[in-house]
């Protein structure tokens, strides 16, 4: 009987599986049809896709002008791609936490490096690390006094 | 069962691996990926991971471009870039593993 429970819940677990994994793969593909622009205004305007390809950069007519501070055209440019990733980023984040949970999204996308795990009792801040331990510890002749026998 | 000096070398050695890693994540890091843009009008660089890091243009040839050209031109230095740089972080981080 044990036996049928333990197989009927290996089931369930791999539907569940099988059930996230098509909602991850779907909310993948909506995010990398979308498109995200940042512009900054009679300079330059790009698009991304939700994977952060670059799709296009559109150039501001006369904006290579001598007037228009060209020289300042490939930091502008580099900021707007930036920017656009950025968007682009956050809204996979986004998508990814409503099937993953917020945690392992933002573990995945890279903004933030997942908390660490609850302290267990045996974890706390005062406890020593093995070589900590033993450091002050003398196991010398600890055989040979053998303090368990009376 | 492994004795305590088995335990220990087993730790050191796991110890410099991940040094060496880490080293090699380090120096890969600083490493960019520069991609002429077509023309000669520029230069597009992106980092090891294939973010854009600066663009440089001529500023002489600059003037007399056209500005949606130029567009269609920096897209496709970046993606070449981009691709560059995905095969370098191959080479250079697949080794260590």
């Amino acid at each position: 009987m044990w036996l049928m429970n333990a197989l009927d819940e290996i089931e369930a677990a791999v539907q569940k599986s099988a059930a996230r994994q098509q909602q991850l793969a779907q909310a993948q593909a909506e995010v990398a049809e979308r498109r995200f622009t940042d512009e900054i205004p009679d300079v330059v305007r790009v698009t991304v896709n939700g994977t952060g390809d670059v799709l296009e950069i559109e150039l501001a007519a006369g904006c290579l002008d001598t007037g228009r501070q060209p020289h300042l055209l490939g930091e502008r440019i580099t900021r707007a791609v930036g920017n656009a990733r950025r968007q682009s980023a956050l809204a996979a984040r986004d998508a990814l936490s409503e099937v993953l949970g917020e945690q392992v999204a933002h573990w995945l996308v890279g903004d933030e490096e997942p908390k660490p795990e609850r302290r267990s009792p045996r974890n706390r801040p005062g406890d020593k690390g093995t070589e900590d331990y033993f450091e002050d510890k003398d196991a010398k002749g600890f055989l040979e006094e053998q303090p368990w026998l009376p | 069962m492994a004795s305590l000096n088995e335990l220990e070398i087993l730790v050191a050695e796991r110890t410099r691996e991940f040094k060496a890693l880490q080293q090699k994540s380090a120096d890969a890091a600083g490493k960019v990926i520069g991609e002429p843009v077509a023309g000669g009008t520029g230069l597009v660089q992106v980092d090891i991971t294939g973010r854009l890091v600066g663009i440089e243009f001529d500023q002489e040839r600059l003037r007399s471009l056209d500005e949606r050209r130029l567009g269609r031109q920096l897209v496709e230095a970046i993606r070449t870039a981009e691709t560059k740089a995905a095969t370098v972080r191959d080479v250079l981080l697949g080794e260590s593993t």
